[in-house]
């Protein structure tokens, strides 16, 4: 493989779905993921998208799934979990630094109102 | 747990028929809760419009189950990729020189008017119907001497065609000529025709009561009189 794993990039809508799956703490899953972007980034996104991003993101093996039980408000279908996998993580946390280190000093700037 | 209504259930069904089965359940599944939360926090009018725009957008993004991605074997697909690559091209490149985007849209425009006045004429010259009931049965025959022009038709021979011809539902003799014509004033020179009896009848047309008297043919005079000075 000519690209180095240890350096993935993540695009912009990559990055927000890995950030909500981390602050789902290993619960997320389709709607509530869609949710998370939704109130927190005001991305309002078909859940169509959330999940095609996500099959991508484990593809690349940043994120892992599994299945789990059907449940009732879900008319007896089952939910799909993701979790973050520690490819995932450090991708995050190197687009992360990369932001960080392209805002410092712009602060006064990104923030103005 | 309370069912959905037929409407719902009814988008759910497309959305399973749009998605292949192991995306549907869990994409289906996460619509119906999200939709029963909705309903629950803020009434259903609100959730009733999310899920509708929801199904609106799976619906026209993602590919439907079994369709097969366009590819460049198909050749209606290479055709309208290449067309839609052109047409892009085209689009880039007039909007980066404007300067040649007038000149060429301005030299089309002249070829385009000039291409409508060159029909316009043809088809009032040329192609345009006969101004008469049939008149595409109308036609002219003449006699033509042997390495020249047309013959003067002796009116003895259009009898005698007039009487045997079979191929001719009817016949008329006509020649054109100049008339030296005076009403009253100074003689005048009008260009006209000389025509057989049958010739309005030929044509179908009767620009008054039949036969003419000399009433009529002088009416018919004045007015050619009348057209020679309009036209000079």
């Amino acid at each position: 493989m000519w690209c180095n794993k240890s350096s993935i990039l993540l695009g912009e809508f990559e990055q927000l779905t890995l950030l909500a799956v981390l602050r789902l703490d290993d619960h997320g899953y389709g709607a509530s993921i869609q949710r998370e972007m939704d109130s927190r980034a005001g991305r309002s996104i078909s859940i169509n998208a959330v999940y095609t991003t996500l099959e991508r993101l484990e593809k690349k093996g940043l994120v892992r799934s599994w299945v789990g039980e059907p449940s009732e408000q879900r008319g007896g279908r089952r939910r799909k979990h993701y979790a973050l996998e520690p490819l995932g993580a450090a991708a995050l946390r190197q687009a992360y630094g990369a932001f960080k280190r392209m805002t410092d000093g712009l602060e006064r700037y990104l923030e103005r109102a | 747990m309370k069912q959905l209504g037929p409407f719902l259930t009814f988008q759910m069904r497309l959305l399973r028929w749009r998605f292949p089965a192991e995306r549907a359940e869990f994409v289906i599944g996460d619509l119906e809760e999200e939709f029963r939360r909705r309903s629950s926090a803020s009434g259903s009018f609100g959730a009733h419009l999310w899920l509708s725009r929801q199904v609106l957008l799976c619906m026209a993004v993602h590919p439907r189950r079994g369709h097969r991605a366009p590819t460049n074997d198909r050749l209606g697909d290479t055709w309208m990729r290449s067309l839609g690559q052109d047409v892009r091209y085209a689009v880039r490149l007039l909007r980066k020189a404007p300067g040649f985007s007038v000149i060429a849209i301005g030299t089309m425009s002249v070829g385009v008017a000039a291409t409508s006045i060159i029909f316009s004429l043809v088809n009032t010259v040329i192609l345009r119907p006969l101004p008469y009931p049939r008149g595409d049965r109308l036609v002219a025959i003449s006699e033509a001497v042997p390495n020249g022009g047309p013959r003067r038709i002796p009116s003895a021979r259009l009898e005698a065609w007039q009487k045997h011809s079979q191929a001719f539902e009817s016949l008329a003799g006509f020649e054109f000529d100049a008339f030296n014509v005076a009403f009253g004033g100074e003689p005048d020179s009008i260009n006209g025709a000389g025509v057989s009896p049958e010739f309005f009848r030929v044509l179908g047309v009767f620009p008054f009561s039949w036969p003419p008297t000399n009433a009529h043919a002088l009416g018919a005079l004045k007015h050619g009189q009348q057209e020679n000075k309009r036209r000079v």
